[in-house]
């Protein structure tokens, strides 16, 4: 297996590339990486040299790596993750990272992100009631804290780069729209963005197209009607089930994020290649905190950002569900949650892919009694499919492939869902 | 033709009524943000044992001769346990156990080979009378895919390598987990 420290075969281009960049390079990562290990993330070439993103052990490293879906989002594990005792990544422009993610597409990867500094990753999931506080308290210090980190990682960006930066406007929702720095690293465009007190984090990208857009390149200068056949393509029937399993995942982390990460699952299998940090940034979710925040507008502005009609009822509907699912376009809910019934989803559906007989409580009053009421959480997700039936809606949660393709009774879904988004081309 | 200022005593009303109307709708809105965050985290037992206390007990190795325990122990004392053989240990994380947060999980050996789990689940400050005992049926069924009939406020069950036994007293439910094929009272 090729090490992903190996030195590709070179080319002309990269043997210039390398005089002019590499040494320099490993120079100003010296003074800042602790120690190389095979765990390692290799900065020096892999933010400067398409050509690393293709060996087969830097292709390996990233996890999960067992993902079924063809948009997959995976992270490069700390170092000592393997032995259960995971380390901050090393130092990277002289910041350390919070996460060092990829965007795999039919298996090839087509970004890295960097994240630096993510509101939501530096506080964590913040109460309602400790939300005002934790600001008041935390203002200051993350202020700082974002200049100090915004300033690094430019000047690291700068060193790197081969030309100025590019300033570009992102996006034309004014929730969405950003103002973002394109670099030239090597082979490489990076994307930088900076939202003040909110979010800094640098994206590469293989080519220009993409650095410059939010949508991907399949949604470019194609009305989403004409796309509608490429979706249905992904619904699939067995035993009932009708599934979309193309749905990506992208894990909200101990974060707020649960709208905004949903959002960004639907979204970007739509073709918006919006990150969960950058909904969260729109929507204004500041200090780890969703109070204030403009969630439900940013699922609009989504929808217009992409040509997508993003409507909004207060009632699920079984059945229209089910015609967006067939049509092979999720559902967003935002429904009433508790821990308890958690349980109850998950254990269900855990049983179910070992033995089909198994069937979920009958809907009595009994039974109704247990879900969860206008006092519980709230929380949303995905509806991946349905089973008519036996009268099931199959969901699919922000937490990870281990909860991907849960269900529910129609009923319970009615019961605790208070919006839900249906979105069509 | 001039007109008549409002009487003040309509004008207080009127801001009042626009307060409430306002009010009652923004409230709702308030509480309508999707917040959750991921799941398992803040589920302390989970964190220190990588599974659940259910699927730990329903392991083979759990009740060997002195096993290896997961999570945070410490010795206990129970005046209801009268069997000097018997050694009580006290489950010092929290945790939840069939999706419920328990109050209390002990855990009784004799030799040093577990004898029998005990989680005890309180019910005193239930907010619907019955509901953490229908709740844990529920997800006992749902863990198992067995159905757990409930006979004057007690139940078991066996699975693989487990007897499930929940019973109610006046303000606690209790779960005793201990293996199928356990001999010994």
């Amino acid at each position: 297996m090729t090490s992903p420290f190996s030195i590709p075969r070179p080319s002309l281009y990269r043997v210039s590339l390398a005089i002019r960049l590499l040494t320099g390079i490993s120079l100003y990562f010296a003074a800042s990486l602790p120690s190389a290990s095979a765990e390692d993330f290799p900065i020096a070439s892999a933010l400067i040299d398409s050509a690393t993103w293709a060996q087969p052990g830097f292709h390996a490293s990233w996890i999960p790596q067992r993902t079924t879906t063809r948009i997959a989002h995976r992270i490069w594990p700390r170092p000592g993750s393997q032995r259960g005792a995971p380390l901050p990544y090393p130092r990277i422009f002289g910041v350390q990272p919070q996460v060092i993610s990829s965007r795999f597409i039919d298996g090839d990867i087509r970004s890295i992100t960097l994240l630096f500094l993510d509101s939501g990753t530096h506080f964590g999931y913040i109460p309602r009631g400790n939300a005002v506080q934790t600001a008041k308290d935390n203002q200051e210090s993350f202020n700082k804290l974002y200049t100090m980190t915004e300033s690094a990682v430019r000047a690291g960006l700068t060193q790197i780069a081969t030309d100025r930066p590019e300033k570009i406007t992102l996006g034309s929702e004014s929730l969405l729209q950003q103002e973002v720095e394109i670099f030239r690293t090597g082979d490489l465009y990076a994307r930088m963005h900076k939202i003040e007190d909110q979010l800094v984090k640098v994206t590469f990208f293989l080519d220009a197209a993409n650095a410059h857009s939010w949508l991907a390149p399949e949604a470019r200068d194609i009305k989403p009607r004409d796309r509608a056949p490429a979706f249905e393509k992904n619904v699939s029937a067995s035993d009932d089930d009708v599934l979309l399993n193309e749905i990506p995942i992208f894990p909200q982390g101990d974060r707020a994020y649960c709208g905004v990460s949903a959002l960004s699952m639907a979204m970007q299998y739509l073709g918006l290649d919006i990150d969960t940090e950058d909904y969260a940034a729109g929507a204004g979710i500041r200090y780890g905190s969703t109070r204030g925040s403009n969630i439900r507008e940013t699922y609009e502005a989504a929808g217009d950002e992409l040509g997508f009609d993003v409507r909004r009822q207060t009632k699920f509907n079984f059945e229209r569900a089910c015609k967006s699912i067939d049509a092979g376009i999720p559902v967003l809910v935002w429904r009433r949650w508790s821990q308890q019934r958690d349980y109850l989803h998950t254990q269900y559906a855990k049983r179910r892919a070992k033995d089909r007989t198994v069937k979920l409580p009958i809907v009595d009053n009994n039974e109704r009694a247990l879900w969860p009421d206008k006092k519980a959480y709230s929380h949303a997700s995905v509806i991946t499919g349905y089973n008519s039936k036996l009268g099931e809606v199959i969901f699919t949660e922000s937490w990870g492939e281990a909860v991907r393709n849960r269900r529910m009774r129609v009923a319970e879904m009615e019961a605790t869902c208070y919006y839900t988004f249906y979105i069509s081309p | 033709m001039r007109k008549t200022p409002p009487h003040p005593g309509l004008r207080i009303a009127t801001a009042f009524t626009f307060i409430f109307f306002a009010g009652s709708i923004a409230v709702p809105l308030l509480h309508a943000i999707p917040s959750t965050f991921n799941n398992g985290i803040g589920v302390p037992f989970i964190n220190p044992a990588s599974m659940r206390l259910e699927d730990f007990a329903n392991r083979e190795d759990m009740w060997k001769q002195d096993a290896k325990l997961k999570g945070d122990w410490e010795m206990w004392n129970d005046p209801e346990i009268d069997d000097s053989t018997i050694e009580l240990i006290h489950l010092k994380n929290s945790a939840l156990v069939f999706g419920m947060p328990a109050t209390e999980v002990t855990l009784q050996r004799r030799d040093n080979r577990p004898l029998r789990l005990v989680v005890v689940f309180s019910t005193a400050d239930e907010k619907k009378p019955g509901n953490t005992q229908a709740q844990l049926t529920a997800n006992i069924n749902a863990w198992s895919g067995k159905s757990m009939e409930l006979d004057s406020g007690s139940a078991s069950l066996a699975y693989e390598q487990l007897s499930v036994q929940l019973t109610k007293a006046a303000d606690s439910i209790r779960i005793t987990l201990e293996p199928k094929d356990a001999d010994e009272s």
